[in-house]
């Protein structure tokens, strides 16, 4: 399979828009940019690094002791990530809370460590691995990115005066206080990220029937988009 | 405030999908059907409330120099692991034709962001393994009350006209932020006092 492929089979499989893996992180972590954009490296380096351990003992592991093998990988890997935070960015780590330790339990990282990770050979691996968590990580910020300009006007690099991504209904009564702060809520993520795709959907139905209507042959396409293969309607 | 009080405003308002984020993914995958919803649930209660004891009974031998962070995600991840393995053995052993219709699953139903993210939570300076069981059941209940809400929502949406491009994930995820509105306006306060 050619690189091209590759590219167009991760980008088909994108696991936040199409596989929709790891969504709680699209809503927990995407209050503000940039503890969404540490998340989301951390989950590349993490994806990564047990992938390419993976696949290199793939030959070595009974198939019986492969998943208890693989429990035991992520959550060393998610460990050493959280120690890494804490010493070097521990404002950031604070604000992002319990989604550092659920890195552990993702079920895009479980997922690619059963399906790809013990079937093929450790370069491959670690190339699809990292274009997945790049893609993560590129769709994670670009939430988080409209969030906080929604709420804040400006994206902030370094300032941490938010409550963190955890205030949700917690914070009842907000609504009425401040109503441009729903974006930073999960009801506001949850909103966000619902539009997003219909945009989305709707930018690819509008450029297949461009396509349509630019074809002489007038070949039929198949429906695309959320609604359709990755959807659930 | 009592232990039911407590109980209520987890299940109702401080509902562990919504405030933390954990279990986004079978909250997606909720269908129409309520009864599935309910099984979904009462299987994620199951092991919540199972999850909770485990990790108790292995906190006990934990060092107590261990307490950090890092070595509670090792520690927790591992317990959860071992407890949906013995589970699955479990399973195998008593009814192996639903172990084969869950085979592929099973182990990971457990090994969830929910499952980890509740235990998490709850083993935390001052919390007692009493106060972490209601914790536990609460939030499952918490989850319950969603997936059944959302089950009810995509059934009436089926008979309504849904714009082409919001139909599927697009609009479940918009229903799921206006139940977390909705859920947003009840005042926590108000339930402290009547509890």
């Amino acid at each position: 399979m050619s690189g091209a492929t590759d590219v167009r089979h991760a980008i088909a499989r994108n696991p936040l828009f199409i596989l929709l893996l790891g969504v709680g992180a699209a809503f927990g972590v995407t209050a503000r940019f940039m503890p969404a954009l540490v998340v989301g490296l951390c989950v590349t380096v993490v994806t990564a690094g047990s992938s390419l351990l993976f696949s290199l003992l793939r030959n070595s592991l009974p198939p019986g002791f492969r998943l208890p093998f693989v429990i035991f990988v992520l959550a060393v890997f998610t460990a050493g990530v959280d120690l890494l935070l804490m010493a070097l960015v521990p404002a950031v780590r604070i604000v992002i809370g319990i989604h550092i330790p659920l890195i552990a339990v993702y079920s895009l990282i479980l997922g690619r460590a059963g399906v790809y990770a013990f079937g093929r050979r450790a370069g491959r691996t670690v190339f699809e691995a990292s274009g997945m968590g790049v893609g993560f990580t590129l769709l994670l910020s670009a939430i988080a990115g409209v969030r906080e300009v929604v709420v804040f006007g400006a994206i902030a690099m370094t300032t941490f005066s938010h409550t963190g991504p955890s205030a949700g209904p917690a914070a009842a009564g907000a609504f009425e206080k401040a109503p441009a702060a729903i974006p930073a809520t999960s009801a506001g993520a949850l909103v966000i990220v619902g539009s997003l795709m219909g945009l989305v959907t709707a930018a690819v139905f509008w450029v297949r029937k461009r396509n349509c209507v630019g074809r002489s042959n007038g070949k039929k396409t198949t429906e695309g988009g959320f609604s359709g293969k990755g959807g659930l309607s | 405030m009592s232990v039911f009080g407590a109980g209520v405003v987890l299940a109702f308002i401080v509902t562990i999908i919504f405030t933390e984020c954990c279990g986004g993914c079978p909250l997606i995958d909720v269908r129409k059907n309520s009864v599935s919803a309910f099984v979904s649930a009462g299987a994620l209660i199951f092991i919540l409330t199972c999850s909770i004891f485990c990790t108790a009974l292995c906190g006990c031998f934990l060092p107590a120099g261990l307490t950090g962070v890092s070595i509670r995600i090792v520690f927790f991840t591992l317990a959860l692991g071992g407890l949906m393995l013995g589970v699955e053995r479990g399973l195998r052993w008593f009814h192996p034709m639903l172990t084969r219709l869950l085979a592929p699953s099973l182990p990971l139903i457990g090994i969830d962001c929910m499952a980890l993210g509740v235990v998490l939570l709850v083993f935390r300076p001052g919390v007692t393994p009493a106060e972490g069981f209601v914790i536990a059941f609460s939030s499952g209940a918490g989850f319950l009350v969603i997936l059944l809400l959302h089950s009810l929502i995509r059934v009436k949406l089926a008979c309504g006209e849904v714009p082409k491009p919001l139909r599927g994930v697009p609009i479940v995820l918009l229903a799921a932020g206006l139940i977390s509105m909705a859920l947003a306006a009840l005042d926590t306060a108000l339930l402290v006092r009547l509890f």
